[in-house]
This record gives structure tokens, sequence and C-alpha cells, in this order.
């Protein structure tokens, strides 16, 4: 009797789990949401996150870049890694680029995420060039202060000991 | 469930297998110890072999085998090229290393200079920096330890973390200077070994003119060569690296314990073989686009890298290059800056008189606190890798100046290098927050030579260099 | 401006060869020290 009753309650406990564990599942894999930088990107790379509240279900966690909102043409395609919900993206020039994150789910449909937009804007060369050759002048200072005053005193040892 | 390249127990074998070796090697050197002087210098007298190679593996740092591949991941070609050019502080190094080893030799740190050569105002704001600077390099090589061990295997990061650690102490406090040297010597073999292999591997299988074609057509600014922020950041690193290098007790006290005409051959060739090792490393992240491997975060793409694409093999021999990488840097580290204490504070400020016994005594507790200490601050694991380091740059690079004309120029002062250590030190940081990180040590280093120039036009004074000779000093008292 | 195939092949081989040379160069030192006994 008792093994029937509990039997018939792990039943329902079963099926309402599954429910439960389905219920959400169905209504949240949609909501793949992709988050990024939210300031202009000055270096070229950066990192996305994808997340989902069954992102474990999840497989084939795939990057899209585009140069158009549409994702139409030169869609470069970048997979993460694992299961790691982070992936870091690098080497874009100038220009805004679209990017937005597909998985396939356990039911093998295929979700895509909201698309965010990120603008790269390498710093401008004038800058970098400035700051190269500042840095360039002092260390040709620093080194050729170092390498007189080191031969000097090589010099005056020599002077010393003849 | 993550997958680990590495089972964790694997990883767990390779760690008792090494810090058993490590440590057992350290206590039979550590048998020769006889005095202070043989445990602090290895009795000053360490020949070109190791002393080649122990600068060359210091400088080997975790950063180099994580931060090398991660900056070439980020500036493609000049990341490699310009953090290769980290070798220029070595081999600038070594003719100050030799006019060290000539005015000091009965000299111990870098403290110790600064305090005979400039007074005690200026040795205070040395030793503000020095603390700071060796705090940030311990911090940031004990987490690097406890996450690379956890990314790896699964090994819990605590765990990680400490077993580093212990290893690290344990062989530096049995076996002092000579422990650091000869396992640097093997660490250097080990790390050069791996890596050359790994990167070997991936031009055998990936080729060489297909990472370059995928590059120019997926990834065209990483192989640019006036890659904007790449070209901007150069200077600034190799302000760092050279601050780091000049001021710091590691290079000085390996200096003082290399035998007479070895140290400044043994500076150029440590540079010269250091030189190629980050394009190595680099080049391991140019192949991640191609193999198709996109990190989670850019600091793991090596690692990563090589796991992929070695398999397991690949992830054990990353683990211990990684793992020699990180002990190389960190005993030397544990060893130098508590000689810098033992020396400078406890034997010239506290205890003057102290035996022999008591100094040696005291620096082996200084390594086992030192331990400590650092393993209390990476507990939290709050920074991440490289934001340490990046804030020690205004730091160390006031110090390049006051370094280099304080050991060949007998016109500046006390007062002027304090100034200028201090004052490039605040605005390295104050450019650091206003502008960005990229300007830090380029503008502490300007605001610091600056001042110099102003103190040796304006000095009357002229040092006497026979006054940095301590010991006669006291002998004749 | 981007490197050339030609550079980036130079530049990956020469940094490797250095590196491949350099265990062969300490141990030859160390050999060197270990007969002449000035290891330490």
């Amino acid at each position: 009797m008792t093994t029937q009753k509990n039997g018939f309650n792990y039943c329902y406990i079963l099926f309402a789990l599954c429910l439960l564990v389905m219920l959400p599942t169905t209504a949240h894999a949609s909501s793949l949401k992709l988050s990024g930088p939210n300031s202009v990107v000055k270096e070229g790379y950066f990192t996305v996150s994808v997340s989902a509240p069954n992102f474990d279900e999840l497989n084939r966690v795939t990057i899209e870049v585009a140069s158009n909102s549409e994702f139409a043409k030169s869609t470069r395609q970048f997979p993460t890694l694992g299961d790691f919900q982070d992936i870091s993206l690098t080497g874009f020039s100038n220009g805004t680029y679209y990017v937005r994150a597909r998985a396939e789910g356990p039911d093998n449909q295929i979700y895509t995420s909201n698309t965010i937009e990120i603008t790269v804007e390498h710093y401008p060369l004038w800058q970098s060039l400035t700051l190269f050759f500042v840095g360039l002048v002092i260390f040709i200072t620093l080194v050729a202060t170092l390498l007189l005053l080191h031969r000097q005193w090589i010099h005056s040892r020599q002077e010393r000991h003849d | 469930m993550t997958e680990f390249a590495l089972d964790t127990s694997t990883g767990i074998t390779i760690i008792v297998l090494f810090g058993v070796f490590w440590v057992a090697f350290g206590y039979w050197l550590g048998r020769k110890n006889r005095s202070h002087e043989d445990f602090a210098l290895a009795g000053r007298n360490v020949g070109f072999a190791f002393a080649a190679a122990t600068a060359m593996a210091t400088w080997v740092t975790s950063n180099t085998t994580l931060v090398a591949p991660q900056l070439t991941y980020q500036f493609g070609i000049w990341g490699m090229v310009g953090y290769s050019f980290a070798a220029l502080g070595l081999v600038l190094f070594a003719p100050m290393a030799k006019r060290i080893k000539e005015l000091l030799p009965n000299g111990y740190t870098s403290g110790d200079f600064v305090r005979l050569r400039y007074g005690n105002l200026a040795w205070l704001v040395f030793i503000i920096i020095s603390v700071v600077y060796a705090f940030g390099w311990l911090i940031s090589l004990g987490m690097a330890g406890g996450i690379l061990l956890e990314s790896l295997s699964g090994l819990d990061y605590h765990i990680g973390m400490t077993t580093i650690l212990i290893i690290c102490v344990g062989y530096t406090l049995f076996g002092g200077m000579r422990a650091v040297i000869a396992t640097d010597f093997i660490q250097a073999l080990i790390i050069i070994v791996g890596i050359s292999f790994i990167a070997y591997w991936i031009i055998d299988n990936v080729g060489l003119q297909s990472i370059h074609s995928n590059l120019t057509s997926e990834h065209p600014q990483l192989l640019d060569m006036l890659f904007p922020a790449a070209v901007m950041f150069l200077f600034n690193n190799i302000f760092f690296g050279l601050g780091e290098i000049f001021h710091s007790n590691v290079w000085w006290s390996r200096a003082l314990s290399f035998k007479k005409n070895v140290a400044y051959k043994a500076y150029l060739t440590g540079g010269l073989l250091w030189l190629p090792i980050p394009i190595v490393t680099g080049f391991i992240a140019l192949a991640a686009p191609q193999l198709g491997i996109f990190p989670p975060s850019p600091d793991m793409i090596g690692p990563t890298v090589a796991a992929a694409v070695l398999g397991k093999v690949g992830a054990i021999i990353v683990f211990i290059v990684i793992f020699s990488a990180l002990a190389s840097s960190l005993d030397s580290l544990l060893a130098a800056t508590s000689d810098l204490v033992t020396q400078d504070i406890f034997h010239k400020k506290l205890k003057p008189k102290a035996s022999d016994k008591t100094l040696m005594r005291f620096n082996r507790s200084c390594i086992l606190g030192l331990g400590i200490v650092t393993w209390l601050l990476c507990l939290p694991r709050v920074a991440t890798l490289g934001a340490l380091l990046n804030f020690a740059g205004a730091f160390v690079a006031s110090t390049i100046w006051p370094i280099v004309l304080g050991l060949y120029h007998r016109r500046l002062t006390g007062t002027y290098a304090a100034c200028a250590m201090a004052f490039g030190t605040a605005f390295g940081m104050l450019s650091y927050f206003v502008v960005g990180f990229y300007v830090a040590a380029l503008v502490s280093c300007a605001v610091s030579g600056l001042i110099c120039l102003i103190g040796i036009l304006r000095s009357r004074e002229e040092f006497d260099w026979d006054g940095l000779n301590e010991k006669e000093q006291s002998n004749a008292n | 401006m981007l490197i050339s195939e030609l550079a980036f092949e130079w530049l990956i081989s020469l940094a490797l060869i250095m590196t491949c040379l350099a265990p062969v160069l300490l141990l030859g030192l160390f050999i060197k020290d270990f007969i002449s006994k000035t290891i330490w």
C-alpha cells in the first residue's frame, strides 16, 4: 500500500517538476540576451556576454557580427568556447558593428538574441604618433645619458689604472 | 559543467611532484649557506651560466606567458613586438650592474644604495615605491597562480594559490638565494622548451601562411603596423619595464650576487635570451582566430589555444610552464623583498649591531611573513590580473632617472632625487586617472627626469663615491 | 599598413629559432662553468 501511494505521489511530483522546468524554458529561451560595451571602443577589441535563464541547455552559442542591422551580408560568426557566457572578440577596424547571439535549444530550435550596436573608433593616428614620439625622445635621451656616463666612467677608470 | 583541459587529480599530482622536488632541492642547496651573505647573496660568487639564466627566468613572469598572448590577441603584431621590447630593461641594466658591483662591493640592496647616495628622505620615498611595487607584483603572481590552476584543472582557487605560495616560500626559506638562482636555471629551461614546443606544433599543424592569410581577410587590424592604441602604449610599456628593473632589489641583489666580471655579460645575455620569448608566446594567440578559438577573457588566450591544439599534452605543458614561470618570479621577489626589509629596515634602522646569525634568522622569518601577508591579500581575489600592475607603472617609472643619475652623476642631491620620485609618482597617478593608463609611466618618467635636470643644473655639491662603501666607514670608526 | 607575409614568417621563425638556441647556450655555459668549477 505504502509503496503504491508513494509511487502515485512520485508521479505527480515528477509531472509538476516537468511542468516547472518546461514552462520557463519555452518562455525564456527566446529571451536570449546579449550585452556588450556601453561606450565607443577605442582599441578594436571588446567582450560581449550572452545570458539566458536556461543557458545550460543551449548548444552552439555563436556570436554574429555584421556591418548592417539586417545581418544581410558579410556576417562573421564566432563560436563561444565550452559553456562560457563571455566571448572576447578582437581586431576590428573603425566602423559600426551589429552583434547578436544565436543558439540552438534542446529541441533544435534556433534562438536569436537582441542586436546590439558597437561603435569602434580607434585613437586618432596623430594622437598615438605624438605620444610615440614624445616617448621616443625621452627614451633616446635616457639611453644616450646612460651610455655616455658609463663610457666616461670606464675611461676615467682606465686612466686611473694607467 | 565546465570541462577542464586537465583532470584535477593530474593537476594536483604535477604540483605535488614539483613542490616536493623544489623544496628538497632548495634544502640540499641551503646546506652550503654559512653566513647571511651566503643566504642573501649566494656568497657573491654566482657564475655566468646561472647568472644569465636567472636574469632571463625571473623576467619571464606569469605576465610573459599570459599577458604577451593577451596583448597580441588585442593589439596584434605590435602587441608581441612591443612586449618583447621589455628586454631593453635587462639589456640597459647590464652596464649599470657592472657599475653597481664596483660601487658597492659590500652592498646588499637597492635601498642601501639610495640611503647612502641620497640620504633618508629619498630613501623613505624609495622604500614606499619599492614596497608598493613588490606587493603589487607578489599579489598578482599569487592570484595568477590560483586563477590559472583553477581554469586549467578545476582546482579550487584558494587551494591552488596556497599551494604555490607554500612551495615557493618553502624552498626560498631553506635555500636562500642559491635555491632561487638554481631553481631559476631549471625553470628557465622548462619554460623555453615548453613554449618552443607549443609554437612549433602550431606552425607545423596550422601553418604561418594560413594564419597570415586568415588574419589579413578576417582581422586585418591585428597585422596593422600603425595600430593606434598599440603605437601609443609602446613607450609607456618600455618605461614601465625599465622602472621595474632599475629600481627593484630583485635585480640589484642579483647584480651583487654575481661574480665580479659576470654581471654585465649576464644581464646582456639574459636580455637577448628573453627578447624572442614574448614573440613566441604571443604568436600562439594569433593562431586563435584561424582555429576558431575565441576566449571568454583575453588573458586566457594563451593557455586556451595550447590546450585546444595539443589536447591533454598541451594542457600539461602549459600547466608546467606557467607554474615554472610563476615560481621563478615569486621566489626571486620573496628573497629580494625580505633582503630589503632585513638589511634596510631591520639591520640599518632597528638593530645596527645585530649578529650575522640574527640577520639570517630575521631574513628567514621575513620570507615566511611576506608569504603569509601575500596569502592573506590574495584570499579575497579582488582585482583582475593586470590591474594591480598597471597602477604600479606610475610608481616605478619615477625612479628611472634618480637611479641612473645617482649611479653615475655626482651632482644630483637627495632632496631633488626625493622630489623627482615623489612628484613623478604623483603626476603619473594623476595622468593615470585623468588621461588613461597608457600615459602613467610616460608622464611619471618625464616629470621625474625634468626635476632631476633642474637638480643637476642648480646643485653645487659633488657627491663623494667613497661614501657608498659603508664597510670601510664602519671599520674606520 | 599591414605586415607582409614574408616579414611575418621571418619574424616568427627567427624568434622561434632564437628561443630554441637559448637552452643549448645555457646548458653549454653550465657545462663550461661546471668543468672550470665556477658555478658558484
